[in-house]
């Protein structure tokens, strides 16, 4: 069952509307982020999906239509502080969102601003640096740390905030492979552990398909959703915006198209491993031809 | 073209900050070569980079760039010439007031005259997949990201540099506009220029490098041709790197018992390759 926590209805978003340089980012965009879902937003690059990852916490305003954060709507400026407690934001560029110099002080830096009392500070950033997992660095300088635990910083001084939902535009992008099995890790135990709604906007396909629901948006407009397997079984109309399948499934395709019994619905490496191994064992097709 | 020998490079050598980035790097780059840089962040991939066009110069060992040292001076004022370096982010670093100056800048400093800039600068353009009649005009700072990266590449592919060194040129890229980069950049190799690549996309590195270079803590971990480099998953996770899909597919089939050829690298030789292991009659049906 959906709970919606966020929701979008009719939304259109147009940078600098009536002004040189006037372009439609979104379009008549509808839908619903469920609570406690893990929710990935795909799309070639300018098809809107960072625009729409602003809206989500009122850093970007809707030209028309509206988006509603808990039944909270982001153009009413009094709910705005409100908004942004709730839904955290997390960047693509980890070096952008560091402020202080060593760990822990950066995790403060929120619940200072809030005002909070220095206990329940150090109780939150206690926690924040527990869950992703940087307990031990907390007296480190942030520019010393990788790029996976910078990202996991930023990830903390998010959570700090105690928000429901955690928003995070290409958190990977800049890492390296390592970084993002981390990063991603942190990001699953979130959702799945805490409970925390997240919403991953990303280039990677082997990153969607750990998500329960995939948006995907070319053109400024939401044009399919639904589960990976739902989403990465239309593989022509991926390729016709630009975007390819995750490699096992493209595998899968191929081979299922020329005669395999490849069952639908294999997204990872560990899906089409499992399949070949037991197709090419049992059937005795691993003898060489 | 590029001749590393002995290279060591420390930042802030002889303070408590001191840290030793390279450790006695010695590389020989051949003239067309096409060459990805792999490693972990930290491992040292844009510190050495940045010894290729003098941006930074060795605390021990030398550098020569068409048998030219980078520590000489006249050599360096001169080597942005010879060797193009896009910075990673560069869609950060955009700063002219529409997308034709912006590209046009390398040129203008080469001296070319106003017709040849033209020329080059949208040929650069549609390289990169921007029309030029609808980018030219406008402000960098009214194109998407992916937008803007494209605009910071195609200023120096426009005056064009025999040696292309790009520090990350995909990252946030969607697959299609990465393809795109990658085939622009073979083009450049074909047409005899020499390209460098630092990326953390092995799937690409494994189809388009003639070598990958691994470096790991500051020093050269593993180098050879992409099916070689690859062949070792374990070695690679341990380093924090990853092997290409296809590759890690047969690598775990083999652990499986499987007979298969765990040297591919791209998907079609794994799709090949999986054929030749069903009856014949498996494939042949439609």
């Amino acid at each position: 069952m959906c709970k919606a926590q966020i929701s979008i209805r009719g939304l259109t978003h147009i940078y600098h509307p009536g002004r040189p340089g006037e372009r439609i980012a979104l379009q008549d965009i509808n839908g619903d982020i469920c609570q406690g879902e893990l929710l990935a937003i795909i799309g070639p690059n300018g098809s809107g999906k960072s625009t729409l990852a602003r809206h989500f916490n009122a850093l970007l305003l809707p030209t028309r239509g509206t988006v509603t954060v808990d039944g909270l709507s982001t153009t009413d400026p009094a709910n705005r502080w409100e908004i942004r407690c709730r839904v955290g934001m997390v960047l693509q560029n980890p070096d952008n969102q560091l402020v202080a110099s060593v760990v822990e002080e950066d995790v403060a830096f929120g619940p200072e601003n809030l005002g909070l009392p220095p206990e329940e500070v150090r109780r939150r950033v206690d926690r924040a640096l527990a869950l992703v997992g940087l307990g031990e660095q907390r007296l480190r300088p942030p520019h010393l740390l990788s790029g996976g635990q910078k990202q996991r910083l930023a990830i903390a001084g998010a959570l700090a905030m105690k928000p429901s939902c955690l928003v995070l535009d290409e958190p990977t992008a800049m890492l390296d492979p390592a970084g993002r099995r981390e990063v991603l890790q942190t990001l699953l135990g979130l959702n799945r552990e805490e409970g925390l709604t997240v919403v991953l906007v990303t280039h990677f396909m082997e990153e969607a398909v750990l998500a329960d629901r995939v948006w995907v948006l070319s053109g400024g407009r939401l044009v399919l959703e639904g589960t990976p397997a739902q989403v990465f079984s239309q593989r022509e109309g991926m390729q016709k915006i630009g975007l390819a399948l995750p490699g096992p499934a493209e595998l899968a395709w191929r081979l299922r198209s020329s005669g395999w019994p490849v069952p639908d619905g294999i997204l990872t490496l560990d899906d089409l491993v499992a399949c070949l191994a037991g197709l090419l064992s049992e059937t005795g097709w691993g003898r060489r031809q | 073209m590029i001749l590393v020998e002995h290279l060591t490079h420390i930042y802030a050598p002889g303070t408590p900050l001191a840290l030793t980035s390279l450790e006695d790097v010695s590389l020989r780059i051949e003239e067309g070569e096409f060459i990805v840089l792999a490693g972990a962040t930290g491992s040292g991939k844009t510190t050495l980079v940045q010894h290729f066009n003098g941006l930074l110069l060795p605390t021990a060992g030398r550098v020569l760039v068409g048998g030219r040292d980078t520590r000489d001076k006249r050599v360096r004022r001169e080597l942005w010439r010879t060797v193009g370096l896009l910075f990673q982010n560069p869609e950060q670093q955009l700063f002219e007031e529409n997308v034709f100056a912006e590209v046009a800048f390398g040129c203008r400093n080469l001296g070319l005259d106003e017709g040849s800039i033209k020329v080059r600068v949208r040929r650069a353009l549609e390289m990169v997949g921007l029309d030029p009649g609808r980018f030219e005009t406008l402000s960098p700072f009214a194109l998407s990201q992916g937008q803007r990266r494209r605009v910071a590449l195609a200023g120096v592919l426009a005056y064009r540099p025999r040696v292309l060194v790009l520090d990350e040129p995909t990252s946030g890229l969607d697959p299609a506009a990465r393809e795109q980069i990658w085939q622009v950049l073979k083009g450049m190799q074909q047409h005899g220029h020499t390209v460098v690549v630092i990326t953390h996309h092995m799937e690409d590195a494994a189809r388009y490098a003639g070598r990958v270079v691994v470096l790991h803590r500051g020093k050269i971990y593993r180098q050879g041709p992409p099916r070689q480099v690859f062949s070792d998953p374990e070695g690679l996770r341990a380093v924090g790197l990853d092997v290409p899909m296809p590759n890690e597919l047969m690598y775990r089939l083999r652990q499986r018992g499987l007979p298969v050829n765990t040297g591919v690298l791209t998907l079609d030789e794994a799709e090949a390759e999986l054929k030749k292991l069903a009856p014949h009659e498996m494939n042949s049906t439609k």
